[in-house]
This record gives C-alpha cells, structure tokens and sequence, in this order.
C-alpha cells in the first residue's frame, strides 16, 4: 500500500503548477508539505488525494493508477480534507460527521450500527462529542475544523491527506489535533499527509518533509536532515536561526526568524523639514500613567 | 383498589413533527377530497360517497363522482404531489431557495410544445398530452446538455435553466401573436387548470408520477450529500455530476408531463417544500430529505386540492388560486420564523 507518482506535472489550464519527476509516498508515515503561499502544495494534496486529473504523468495506489479505482473504494482508502470546505447553514454535526461514512454505505441502506459506533469514536477522537446535536452555522472556527476532521476520520481510510487542518484553530487546539493525528499514526498505522503553515510544527510532528517552491520539491527527507537557515532562506527568504529541541529521544529541529539585516534608512531630501519627536515633551503624559498606591 | 400501569408500560412518546406534519397534510387532503367529491352543482351526500366509490353504480351520483369530480381530484393530487416533490429537489441541485422545475426550463418547454399544438394542429387529448410531455424533456434535457458542460455546478445550471426557460417564454408570445387562432382557451390553459381533466389525463400521469416519487425517496439521501462542496464530495467517492444528472431528471419525469396535463401551476413547487421546512424548523426538528421529499409530496397535493376545491367554486384557473393560497401561508410562516 504506497502512493506513487511518476513523471508527474498538475496544470490548471495552461499554467503548470507542480513538476515532479517522481514520488514515493510510504505506507504509516506522517510526512509534512511545506513552503511559501502558492507553491503547489495544496494542489499536489489534491492530485494525491484524486481530486485534480494529471495533466501529463500519474499517480498510482497499490501500483493502480488513480483514475482506474471506483470513487467509493478509493475514498474507502484515502480520504482528503480539502482547505476551508462548506456546509449548509442547518445541518447537525452529527450528521455531518455521518457523511463521512457514505463511501462505507449501500444506496438505499440508511446507518448501520457500525456506522453509528464509528460516527461517536470519531466525535470523541476529535473531542467534540458534545457539540454533536450543535447546528454547524453556530460553531466556531475551530470547532468547525474538528468536526470536518471528524467527518474524514469517519471514512476510516488507512491514509489520510490534509490540506492545513489546523487552520482557525488556537495554539491549544492545533496541539491536540496534531497530537491526535500522531496518535492515529502511532496506534491505527494511518498514512498521514499534510500540508502545514508552520514549519516548526511540521518539524516536530513529521516523519518526512517535504519543501516545496514554485511547483519543485527542493529539499526531501527527516526534519533533522533538512530544516535549517538555508532552508528558510530559500523557501521564504527568511534568515532563521536553527534551535535543537529533544522530544521524545529525537532531534527536533526549531528555526526561529533573525532579524533581517536592515539598510539605514536614506537622508531624508533636504526640502522636508525634519519629524518633531514627542518624546522631550516627557510631562505631558506623566499624568496618564496608573498611579499604583502602596497598600499599606 | 388502585390502579397499576402493566409492566412494559412507557408513555407514549410525544410524536415527532415530520409525522405530524404528515397527518396534518393527510388531514387536509382528505377534508378536501370529501369536499370535492361531494359539492358541486349536483349534491352527492357524504355518507353516500363510501357507496358510491367502492361499488359504483348507475346513477346519476355514481356518473358525477366517477366520470366528472374524481378524475379531476386525482389529476391535482398527482400533480400537486409531483411539483411539491419536484421543486424541492430542484431547490437543493440547484441550492437556490427559489428553484422550482420551471428553472429546469421544463414548464416553458411544456407549454410550448402546447401551445404550438393548439394554434396549429387539431390534436386528440392524448397527443397534446404527450405533445407536452415531450416537450418538457426536451427543453429540460436541452438545459442539462448545455451545463453538462460546467459539471452541472449549481449556479450554472440556474442561469442555462432561467435562460432555456426565457427562450421558450418568448417562443410562446411569438406564437400567440402570430398565429390566428382564438388565444383566450390557450391563455386560460397557461394559468393552470384542473377543469374538465378526465381519466385520460389520469392514465396519462399516474406512471410518471408515481415512478418520479419512487426514485426521489429512493435517492434522497444523495440530496443531503449534495449540499456539500464538491471537492468535499468527490473525496467522499461521490459521483457528483452524475448525480447531480440523475436527480435532475428525477425533478423533469415528475414535472413535464404533469405540466402537460394541468398547465403550469409551479407556484406550488415552490411554495411546497418551503412551507415544509417552515414547520419543520417551527418544531425544532433538522431536515433531511428522507422527510422533506415526502412532505413537500403531501403538501403539494393538499395545496393544489385544496385551491382547487375554490376554483371549481367560480372556475378560476387553479394555478392563480394556488398562489393567491400558497403565497400568504409562506409569508406568514416567514414572519413567525423571523420572532
């Protein structure tokens, strides 16, 4: 069980977004796509996930090319969560998370227990069980996060592709999916790929990243092989520092930005006369300050 | 001595509003049935009607119960209960609160192909009936080859349908004026009617009909999927244009032969489904369409008998009674909805 593209280029009309000449994507790995904004990353999501027709090369599953699988035993094997996806204003999250299980499900048969059982394990995994009779217009961005999790999860597909699952989500919020997401990994052996904003985090949560820009992969391999200032500067221009963190026993690199070299500022042209600075009128503003009282 | 609940026993459980939503309609529509079949300008007495249905007869009653008034009740039941289910699937493939199957471009294509018949051939009534029929299909199935095109996507396939249904609007004009026959007859048949309508109108209608709900129910969980994105759907393994084709037909079989047999009354696919939901969201319940196509169904059948019961009154087309009905009821549902 592997994904596996060959020669692959994804266009939209005319415009090449993505040129791999090869990918292997192996089986109970989490591997993280990073880079800048519209390098290609949600679009190889998408060409991975079966949602966008190659336009030359292609993508095989079990050595089968994508196009070949029937729709609903494919989403019985991978399931994709597209970025920021819609619902109707009055639907029920509970049903919505049941959606979920549409591949698993005859045409005319309506939920089976099963179907049930699965639903309430993946409102627990994603712990919204009790949002579930909760109308999806009254939820919160991140709720609204969760429940679509929720519903991917419901598909039960043994690999998972993610287009940004932790956006709108709080820094508490973003842990527990990721940490829910590498327990998957950890416990059900679910393939997991995704793309992720925060390179920090991707570093901490892959097994395998992916760099990505203009449509090229430019750096391949563990966090701690790849990630580092050389790396930030040429996905995003962006001279980092590289910090070590150990979790776990292993290697966890971190790259915070340093400050970019700043130029001094041009003489401004003689005609214009010079910004009076406030700061020596310091009295003027001594009376806004709190006055803090000693208690005793 | 006191009394003791058996063993077992659990209050009944209070009835969920689709179910009392259903026995409401069922109640209205058999009030309006006895009504219709009773009232008139010959008087058959209600407690002769059982009678009267059941064995038949050679009197004078039995004739104008089973020739005259029960094969008009039966063509607006039919039909009542084909547009009620027909606008609101048309409402959810093309998500637009306004939908209804003359969206689809079926109404206008229908009547058309009527009008065209009446102004230039003699036709028998079978003919013309599936004169229109075929010329519902036609136009809807012209409105779905062109947003074949687009995948079908919602918004597309609304503006292709207003503008196949535009075409065969003005298509009508074009013939009215041109041609040289008496056009108050075609006129009155463009409001909708249900007057004079006999069992061939019936024999006509009921397989389309019934064949149309079967496959709606049988597809109406798809109509709730279909409410999401399609990327979503596609990653689901959901064959959405397919789908979206089906469903669409599903609406077309419904309405164009019906539209053929009583003239465009499609204020009730719209007003139907909306009233449905209404008291469906009054009562706090969610709406799936497993309960939404059924009702809507009912309610549209109970619209139409019910408008009818006055139109046979003055004999006024029925498709204006059913607006003149439908459009206040909708309207104050809206304002208890907004409180």
């Amino acid at each position: 069980m592997s994904l596996h593209a060959t020669g692959l280029r994804l266009a939209y009309g005319q415009r090449t977004i993505v040129d791999i000449p090869e990918l292997h994507l192996e089986p109970g790995r989490i591997t993280c796509l990073v880079g800048p904004n519209g390098c290609g990353k949600s679009t190889l999501l998408k060409a991975l996930g079966g949602l966008l027709r190659p336009a030359r090369g292609e993508i095989r599953l079990d050595a089968r090319p994508l196009a070949d699988w029937a729709p609903k035993a494919l989403a019985r094997r991978l399931a994709s969560l597209p970025q920021s996806p819609s619902a109707p204003d009055d639907i029920r999250v509970s049903q919505l998370v049941g959606h979920g299980r549409y591949p698993h499900q005859g045409l005319l048969g309506g939920a089976t227990a099963r179907d049930l059982e699965v639903v309430d394990w993946a409102l627990g995994a994603t712990s919204i069980g009790h949002l579930r009779e909760r109308r999806f217009a009254t939820l919160s961005g991140g709720e609204r996060q969760r429940v679509w999790l929720a519903m991917t999860l419901a598909q039960q597909a043994e690999i998972l592709l993610l287009d940004e699952p932790t956006t709108y989500m709080d820094m508490g919020h973003q842990v527990e999916l990721l940490e829910l997401l590498a327990e998957l990994h950890r416990r059900h052996g679910r393939t997991i790929v995704m793309v992720l904003h925060d390179l920090n985090q991707a570093s901490q949560y892959a097994d395998r990243l992916l760099a990505m820009r203009d449509g090229r992969i430019l750096a391949d391999g563990t966090p701690d092989e790849v990630v580092d200032s050389a790396l930030t500067e040429r996905l995003f221009g962006l001279p980092t520092e590289r910090i070590d963190r150990e979790i776990g026993g292993r290697r966890v690199p971190c790259c915070l930005p340093l400050p970019p070299a700043r130029p001094e500022p041009p003489n401004p042209p003689a005609h214009l006369p010079a910004i009076q600075r406030p700061s020596a009128n310091r009295s003027a503003t001594r009376h806004l300050q709190p006055q803090i009282r000693n208690p005793a | 001595m006191s009394w003791r609940l058996p063993l077992g026993w659990a209050p009944p459980a209070a009835p969920s509003a689709p179910l009392l939503l259903g026995l409401l309609c069922l109640g209205v529509l058999t009030l309006a049935a006895a009504a219709a079949l009773s009232l008139g300008d010959y008087r058959v007495p209600l407690e002769a009607l059982p009678g009267i249905l059941w064995h038949g007869g050679d009197s004078n009653a039995a004739f104008v119960v089973h020739e005259l008034r029960l094969p008009r009740l039966l063509t607006g039941l039919l039909a009542g209960a084909a547009l009620g289910m027909a606008g609101a699937i048309a409402q959810s493939i093309t998500r637009n609160p306004l939908g209804e199957p003359g969206l689809l471009g079926v109404t206008a294509g229908a009547a058309f192909a009527m009008v065209l018949g009446m102004a230039f051939a003699r036709l028998s009534t079978p003919a013309m009936l599936a004169c229109g029929t075929l010329g519902g299909l036609f136009a809807a199935l012209l409105t779905f080859a062109i947003g074949l095109r687009t995948r079908l996507e919602p918004l597309q396939l609304t503006l292709v349908g207003m503008s196949v249904n535009l075409f065969f609007l003005s298509a009508i004009t074009l013939v009215l004026v041109s041609s040289q026959t008496e056009a108050n007859g075609i006129y009155y048949w463009l409001s909708g009617s249900l007057a004079n309508r006999t069992w061939e109108h019936v024999g006509m209608l009921w397989a389309w009909v019934l064949g149309g709900l079967a496959l709606g129910l049988a597809c109406a969980r798809i109509l709730d999927l279909l409410a999401l994105d399609e990327t979503m759907l596609t990653s689901l393994g959901l064959q959405v244009t397919r789908w979206r084709l089906l469903l669409g037909l599903t609406a077309v079989v419904l309405s164009a032969a019906t539209v053929a047999a009583t003239g465009p009354i499609a204020f009730v696919g719209l007003v139907a489904p909306h009233l449905v939901r209404s008291g469906l969201t009054l009562a706090g319940e969610r709406t799936t369409h497993r309960t939404l196509l059924p009702l809507s169904a009912l309610a549209g059948a109970s619209l139409v008998c019910g408008a009818d019961l006055i139109a046979k009154w003055q004999e006024i087309p029925v498709g204006i009674l059913c607006v003149l009905v439908g459009g206040p009821l909708l309207v104050h549902l809206i304002r208890r909805q907004g409180t």
